[in-house]
């Protein structure tokens, strides 16, 4: 039941980019100004999803109203063109069908070229049907269409109708009637007050979308008048809605809301109305109707233009679909600069311990033109000497015989073993790299180490080594006035190859004021720096393998069990679903971080709490080592607060969710078993702190304990039983 | 040019030997500051004898130490061997840079939980621990290292009590390839005792086995014997971890670790022949990587190296008292202190510097402390120029064991004084007094009074 009802409340929110529910309802409700109409589109709905939902496999597109909203336009289209008889219902079902058909093969044609189907299964189909009803003489136009005012005078009396134009004699601007009837007339009404109902739903389901409905037709108006076209045209034949969809899908639907998707906007008005009067006048040839074509074509030329082109980096795609736009730039605008490494493989340091850049990028010495890209790694003391006594000899040099190690999982490709280590200061300028190894990690990347002492090799051509596998230890071979290690990053597997700058996914960096945890960076050169050592307490804890399944029960009520179960999805993300509550927390668990990237669904859940909990939290302990990141502030704002940043928030976030994680309590630093993570979250406007959410989680027995929600002074416990 | 200080003349028999172009000339390097410290300021300040500890020697010598390690193996943790030093603020020196302590006493424990260790930070090794000892780790979550089968069964009976777990690891004695076997501390290895420790243990549900621990010597001079060590204790991890399925946190090396001190009865200087720590550390740090360890299950390597850490940054500053000829013709040097400060004269030849210029000229001399007791010597031989009364020598590397073993024997502990990292110095432990000794004396009435 609750099924179908969000199906069809969807397939309409869907004509506006939304699935808001409240929207659906008001467009819903405004095609039932004219009941027959709105009947008729009601019916083409449940239909199209009926039979969708016996063809298709997802069920999921179905709930989403994929499959409706075309239907909704057709619906009413044919209905408002045509006589209902025996032989138009036989005709409505065969266009549902081929709706149906056509919405499927329409989509997944442009899926293919990553583009979306808009409504070109309703223009279609509704040419397919229109066209060949000439030829069925048993089906009749509807003529209430053509003697309008008749129908007017039949109507006048009816409460619908009453209704419908009860607003019509406010006496508002033009511009305002003329927006407000456009919007209606997308389902061939003429209606102030379903404009305004639209309006608000709109508003409602987004303040950006609804910004961008005025921007749309705004934009429209200015360039009309100024090339001297009739408005009037806008309220008629669906021409208006071009300018509000374009502006919705390219202003904040298919694009991140921002001043550029708004300008964008703007400057693709006046192409707009040149498609709508270029196909208006093409296609009356053929005696069809252009309706809502010109905004299809625009948006989806656009679309595959910025693919191609590099005008992605002011107008970024979105890539997860929210339905929300100001989810989107919340979101996005985070995950756009905490995920855009996650494509990376995750390097590892290749040694133990604290070792010193010693030379880095660009480094001027050996680091140049091709071979820029690469780093010199040593140890140092204190003093920043390199080596102990005199260091006249290599055993002086405290980074000699060092293990080195496999940065990341790979084939060892391919090892020279065949140079002596030099004297100190001496260098060997024929056998450049010295005994070198080579590792390919797969997928066009390969590592290289260079300089290491002859015969220390511990793997062979051909093993597959993991990440921290001793790989040989550290020497002085090759052009190597002293000992040290070489590492490069490269596409190709020779030795010596051309370099390509390629970031640490986590490192230690130890400075004066102590040790920072670094984050998808290269080293600098002169930086001291170490990998991330992870403790096993907190390794096992996060360890939430799909089929897991954990359980919690609040502290004050035993018996009330809550429930979560790992997934992971088509695309091998992995997430917690709680059922009860219709909740989904996304995350990632790399080895060193686990970290949640996505959450849908009720605030007050558990999971949200455990969500905000492990929002990024470090797999090894460090007494120093704070994290900090941000989280999308849809989910802390205060309402008020949070609606005035809905209408800015294409130009300015001033609301902020800051969020830290550190260890509070642990037992014993290697082997602990018992550890006390605690999280902060402050939302802030305009860098006043607005809120803060504090909580605790606690780790023992290779597992999570307990979840604490401080807030207000108040302490919830919820114990984990499994 | 300032007058040159006058020298009596002496005879000096020469002795025969390789040729060598340097003649029999012997050049001093007379040490007179420590840490930028001038030695006569120090003694003038705080009195003859003196302790002097350098902060800046004890923090370069274990960053040193904890590098070689780190570098090498990614999971390393040095305890403090409470017995070597226990001066609360060396302790604390050590704490401040990670190291958790090894105690081997009741009395260091509770010097350890006041310095402000954690419990579960704190290694209770010994073979003496009463049954309130044992109930006290166990509360605190100490690691208990179990020295024999009394203690093993004292704890089993006492945790019928204890409404908690036990976190135990046993000692284990081996052969390492050095002679004589240090076999008195723990269980053996080759034997099966230790074998069966650690059966009889995991049978034990209040007992939870973490770690194994070795003590296999001291002074020790071949890096090697800990490489054996490791494998046997690694050996013992593995068939704890087949036969139980329990992966041990933790292997400890003990100590052992050699200073550069010189030993009684050594041909070559002691810094001529002591592996470095880095050779230590390939030892131990090789043999647990090859042995096969899976990477996760890698256990921390736990060292309570004392010696090595902290000899060098200890000094003993003090005044000649005398010079005399002895019956047999040799010169003798009466110095200040003896034996009674200076516990580690016992076995090694420590290395003693003047603290002023001299020239180059010397003479073979015994040093004797000031008891009245024949044992009083520091040194039977050694080679120095001619000591004046009132002047100022330096000994070297006695930071270990002396400020523990001392004795007060005849005359009063003098005071210590910690060089800071700005080269500031503060007393760390005053001078003893009179009243010091006297405090913790009680005469009976009828002994309180007498006439001669």
């Amino acid at each position: 039941m609750k099924f179908w009802f969000e199906t069809i409340v969807h397939s309409y929110s869907q004509i506006f980019f939304s699935q808001n529910k409240i929207l659906g309802l008001l467009i819903a409700f405004v095609t039932f100004f004219s009941p027959k109409l709105g009947g008729v589109g009601l019916l083409c709905v449940v239909l199209i999803n009926a039979v969708a939902y016996v063809a298709i496999v997802n069920r999921e597109t179905i709930r989403q109203g994929t499959y409706g909203f075309n239907a909704v336009l057709l619906g009413i289209a044919l209905r408002y063109n045509f006589e209902p008889s025996t032989q138009f219902w036989v005709l409505l079902v065969i266009a549902v069908c081929i709706l149906l058909i056509s919405t499927v093969w329409i989509s997944g044609f442009f899926s293919k070229k990553n583009l979306p189907f808009l409504v070109f299964p309703f223009l279609v189909t509704y040419w397919l049907v229109a066209h060949s009803v000439s030829n069925f003489s048993l089906i009749h136009f509807d003529e209430s269409r053509i003697y309008e005012i008749n129908e007017q005078l039949k109507l006048k009396d009816t409460f619908f109708y009453k209704m419908a134009h009860s607003m019509d004699n406010l006496h508002l601007p033009e511009v305002l009637q003329v927006y407000f009837k456009t919007l209606t007339g997308i389902f061939f009404q003429s209606s102030i007050l379903g404009g305004i109902l639209i309006s608000i739903g709109v508003l409602i389901h987004s303040r950006i979308s609804f910004l961008l409905t005025w921007v749309g037709f705004i934009s429209a108006v200015f360039f009309f008048k100024l090339l001297g076209a009739d408005i009037e045209i806008l309220r008629s034949q669906l021409a208006g809605s071009n300018f509000i969809f374009m502006a919705i899908a390219i202003g904040a639907f298919f694009i991140m809301p921002s001043k550029h998707s708004f300008l964008t906007v703007f400057l693709l008005s006046p192409v707009l109305m040149m498609l709508l009067f270029f196909l208006a006048k093409m296609l009356s040839v053929f005696q069809l109707k252009a309706y809502t074509l010109s905004f299809c074509v625009l948006v989806t030329v656009f679309l595959y233009f910025i693919h191609q082109g590099w005008l992605y980096k002011f107008l970024s795609l979105i890539t997860i679909q929210y339905y929300s736009p100001e989810k989107s730039v919340y979101k996005q605008s985070i995950y756009n600069k905490r995920y855009q490494f996650d494509q990376y493989a995750k390097l590892s340091l290749p040694f133990w311990g604290v070792w010193k850049v010693s030379q880095g990028y660009n480094g001027g010495i050996t680091h140049l033109e091709d071979w820029r890209n690469a780093l010199d790694f040593v140890i140092v003391d204190e003093d920043q000497k390199t080596y102990r006594n005199e260091g006249m000899h290599t055993n002086d040099f405290y980074c000699y015989n060092k293990p080195v190690l496999a940065p990341l999982d790979g084939y060892v490709y391919a090892i020279e073993n065949m140079v002596e280590d030099n004297q100190i200061a001496d260098v060997n300028m024929n056998a450049n790299w010295g005994n070198t190894l080579v590792i390919n990690h797969l997928n066009g990347l390969f590592s290289q180490v260079s300089h290491i002492k002859r015969d220390s090799f511990k793997v062979k051509v051909g093993d597959y080594v993991t990440q921290g596998t001793t790989l040989a230890t550290c020497g002085n071979s090759g052009r190597s006035p002293e000992p040290h290690i070489h590492f490069q990053v490269q596409m190709t597997s020779e030795i010596g190859a051309k370099t390509m700058a390629y970031p640490f996914a986590y490192f230690l960096e130890y400075g004066k004021k102590g040790m920072a945890l670094k984050l998808n960076e290269v080293p600098k050169e002169g930086a001291l720096i170490s990998n991330v050592e992870t403790t096993p307490l907190l390794k096992d804890s996060f360890y939430l393998i799909p089929g897991k399944k954990i359980v919690f029960y609040n502290e004050m009520t035993p018996k009330k069990l809550i429930e979560w179960e790992v997934f992971t999805d088509a695309w091998n993300r992995t997430y917690i679903l709680c059922k009860a509550t219709k909740s989904v927390a996304y995350f990632v668990n790399d080895g060193t971080m686990f970290y949640c990237t996505d959450f849908e669904g009720n605030r007050h859940s558990l999971l949200f709490s455990f969500y905000l909990t492990t929002y990024r939290i470090l797999l090894g302990y460090y007494k120093e080592v704070e994290i900090e990141d941000f989280i999308p502030v849809n989910y802390f704002s205060h309402p008020i607060f949070l609606t005035v940043q809905d209408f800015f928030a294409p130009f300015i976030l001033f609301t902020k969710a800051r969020y830290h994680s550190k260890v509070k309590e642990i037992d014993n630093t290697y082997a602990p078993e018992k550890i006390t993570i605690e999280s902060t979250v402050h939302a802030q406007f305009l860098g006043l702190k607005t809120g803060v959410i504090k909580h605790e989680l606690e780790l023992s027995q290779g597992r999570i304990s307990s979840i604490s929600l401080l807030k207000n002074n108040k302490k919830t416990t919820y114990i984990c039983v499994s | 040019m300032t007058k040159q200080t006058y020298e009596r003349p002496f005879i000096q028999k020469l002795n025969t030997g390789t040729m060598n172009k340097f003649g029999t000339r012997t050049e001093y390097t007379p040490v007179t500051q420590i840490d930028g410290v001038p030695v006569k300021k120090i003694i003038e300040e705080y009195g003859s004898p003196c302790f002097v500890i350098s902060e800046k020697t004890i923090r370069k010598t274990y960053k040193d130490a904890l590098r070689a390690f780190k570098t090498r193996y990614p999971k390393v943790q040095f305890a403090w061997s409470y017995k070597t030093n226990y001066l609360n603020s060396v302790c604390n020196i050590f704490h401040q840079e990670g190291s958790w302590a090894e105690v081997v006493s009741i009395f260091e424990y509770e010097k350890a939980l006041n310095n402000g260790v954690p419990g579960n930070k704190i290694i209770f090794n010994g073979p003496e621990k009463s049954r309130a000892d044992l109930q006290k780790a166990v509360e605190n979550e100490s690691l208990i290292h179990i020295d024999h089968f009394d203690e093993l069964y004292e704890l089993t009976d006492l945790m019928k009590n204890i409404d908690k777990k036990a976190r135990v690891a046993i000692r284990v004695n081996m052969d390492t390839g050095v002679y004589p076997i240090w076999d008195r501390f723990g269980f053996n290895y080759e034997n099966g005792q230790a074998w069966n420790a650690i059966n009889k243990i995991m049978s034990q549900e209040k007992l939870d086995l973490v770690g194994l621990h070795c003590h296999i010597g001291t002074y020790m001079l071949s890096a090697n014997a800990y490489s054996i060590a490791a494998w046997k204790l690694c050996d013992l991890a593995s068939h704890i971890r087949n036969k139980w399925s329990k992966t041990l946190q933790y292997i400890d090396l003990g100590g052992g670790f050699c200073s550069a001190n010189t030993l009684k009865g050594s041909y070559l200087q002691g810094a001529d022949i002591i592996p470095t720590m880095d050779d230590y550390a390939e030892a131990i740090t090789s043999t647990v990587l090859n042995f096969g360890f899976k990477a996760n299950e890698l256990p921390t390597i736990i060292l309570e190296t004392g010696r090595a850490l902290i000899d060098d940054a200890g000094w003993l500053l003090g005044s000649v008292v005398a010079t005399k000829r002895l019956s047999d013709g040799r010169r003798a040097t009466i110095l200040d202190f003896g034996v009674n400060l200076l516990f580690t004269s016992f076995w090694y030849n420590h290395k003693i510097s003047p603290a002023q210029e001299f020239s180059f000229h010397s003479e073979e001399m015994v040093l004797y402390g000031p008891l009245c007791m024949n044992i009083d010597v520091i040194r039977e031989n050694i080679s120095l120029p001619l000591l004046n009364k009132n002047d100022h020598v330096v000994v070297h590397r006695v930071g270990a064991y002396n400020m523990t073993q001392w004795m007060q024997f005849i005359h009063m502990r003098p005071k210590i004084v910690l060089i800071d990292m700005e080269g500031k110095t503060h007393v760390v432990r005053e001078h003893e007094t009179f009243e010091t000794m006297n405090r913790y004396e009680k005469n009976p009435a009828h002994l309180k009074e007498f006439s001669i």
